[in-house]
């Protein structure tokens, strides 16, 4: 208590803007651990890769229009995902072209629409890499909002996401509806990626998704333990991260990242026989 | 008896193509339909109709009101990041049942050993038996298989088939399955449909094997399996 009180006395700034990034942080952690679990089981990685470049057009739009970034960011990520599952669903484009098609055209055009914003020129360089230092009261609401909303639909459909894993087909014959559960995972996972922006930025945002349930991959003995295990490599790398970030003076977002891919390394020493 | 389904001139169009071209057949109580026919010959394509899978595009399906079907996927995607045990499996196939349930169904299946081993880790027979007794978990009406013979070697798919036999005898349940190997499924089934996007010909196994579109269907016989199954020898080794 004491020491709280002073470092507000002393800094209060400094104090403001580590406790809400350190909130950010371990807000996001706690819902792309469980969802990047999923996120691997199903093969999606390169689609989360795929809306996280596309989100750059998003925030450029955002930006160009002055209207609200994350919302605007997350409706074009719905969109982007939408149009990606009609190209190979309906146009029967291979998925890994209609992903390769958007990531590059989305993220490239991104680039060209920034320098067209008017006004003094915005360096995209907090939007390619993130900028944590800077979050806002509203995007906590929504970092929060959006994680109750994130890990109640992973709890309460869980047989449906575990069975659409293995065989839609099974999964339709039991009496689960594929096309919506497929249209709520779509939306959750636009979410997930539009928040993560903020840590990590749209090159290095899914790594948040994917390392920690990639750690976890190598160790854990049933679903249920790998959701629990993510969530806790994401806080660990996040809060290590974010401490060498800190105290190095280092940019927050690939500190996070390259703490988790020495997460994985040592969880690979640790995999199960 | 009443049958459980019954397909009238049922017809399935992609793109101007047909996949399925006017199949009439019907799935009797107890029986055991078999589904041969080449490769991209709308074999699945059926299946997947008769799942509700895909809209037919012309002619009729009907299914008697409540039929539980269980449903035995060709492929299943077993990631290896998906530490998923049998038991969690069958868990998810059927949430009701317990324990108990679970090992008495895989014992049915000559499997009960498997209960706590990893999906991921099971041999292609042993995944096809444990995904055969997942079917029976939730006490179906009708089986349908797809390919159930899969990836096991010969003596396995022999057990496999007098596994889905009894399991009819035993539960009453209707089969119906889908294969492109022959000799050994067709000695298994009371009634075969040779489809290769219409029926060529249908009947009993004998009748089948007699019928002339089958035989222009399946010239070759696989050199081995002679033996191990009642079959006719009815080529004459010209290959054109």
């Amino acid at each position: 208590m004491f020491t709280t009180m002073t470092i507000t006395m002393i800094e209060p700034f400094a104090y403001d803007v580590i406790s809400r990034a350190l909130l950010a942080g371990v807000g996001i952690v706690l819902m792309a651990g469980p969802l990047g679990c999923f996120i691997l089981w199903r093969r999606l990685v390169f689609l989360g890769d795929t809306l996280a470049h596309a989100a750059l057009l998003g925030v450029a739009l955002a930006l160009i229009l002055k209207v609200d970034l994350v919302l605007t960011v997350l409706l074009f990520s719905i969109v982007m995902a939408l149009f990606i599952s009609w190209l190979t669903e309906s146009q029967r484009m291979a998925s890994d072209t209609s992903l390769g098609l958007v990531s590059y055209g989305a993220l490239a055009l991104g680039m060209l629409v920034f320098t067209k914003i008017p006004g003094p020129r915005i360096d995209p360089s907090s939007y390619l890499f993130g900028d944590i230092l800077f979050v806002s009261t509203a995007e906590l609401v929504w970092i929060y909002g959006s994680g109750i909303l994130v890990l109640s639909f992973l709890y309460y459909r869980w047989r449906a996401l575990l069975l659409w894993t293995i065989s839609p087909d099974l999964a339709h014959t039991l009496t689960i509806n594929i096309k919506a559960l497929h249209f709520q995972f779509v939306l959750v996972l636009s979410l997930i990626v539009t928040l993560t922006l903020k840590v990590a930025g749209v090159l290095l945002a899914p790594a948040l998704l994917i390392l920690p349930a990639a750690s976890a991959g190598q160790i854990a003995r049933s679903p249920r333990q790998m959701i629990f295990i993510a969530t806790g490599v994401g806080l660990v790398m996040f809060i290590t991260g974010f401490g060498i970030s800190w105290s190095n003076d280092l940019p927050v977002g690939p500190a996070v990242v390259v703490m988790g891919v020495l997460v994985f390394i040592v969880t690979t020493f640790l995999k199960r026989r | 008896m009443a049958p459980l389904l019954r397909a009238d001139n049922l017809s399935i169009k992609y793109r101007n193509h047909h996949i399925l071209d006017n199949v009439s057949f019907e799935v009797r109580p107890q029986q055991i339909l078999t589904i041969i026919g080449p490769n991209g010959a709308g074999k699945t394509t059926l299946l997947k109709a008769i799942l509700g899978l895909i809209p037919s595009s012309g002619g009729t399906l009907w299914k008697k009101e409540g039929l539980r079907i269980g449903y035995m996927p060709q492929r299943i995607d077993l990631n290896p990041l998906l530490q998923l045990s049998v038991k969690d499996f069958l868990h998810l196939a059927e949430p009701r049942a317990d324990l108990k349930k679970l090992q008495a169904v895989l014992k049915e299946i000559g499997v009960a050993s498997l209960l706590d081993r990893f999906m991921s880790q099971l041999s292609g027979g042993e995944l096809q038996r444990v995904l055969l007794a997942s079917t029976l978990l939730i006490e179906p009406d009708l089986l349908v298989l797809d390919e159930p013979a899969q990836g096991v070697d010969v003596v396995g798919q022999a057990e496999l088939y007098r596994l889905i036999k009894a399991a009819r005898e035993r539960r009453g349940c209707s089969v119906l399955l889908v294969s492109h190997d022959l000799h050994l499924v067709m000695s298994a089934s009371d009634h075969v449909i040779c489809l290769n996007h219409h029926i060529c010909c249908s009947g009993n196994p004998d009748a089948v094997r007699q019928d002339a579109n089958y035989q222009s269907l399946f010239p070759q016989v696989t050199p081995g399996l002679e033996g191990l199954a009642p079959y006719v020898h009815h080529h004459d080794h010209h290959h054109d």
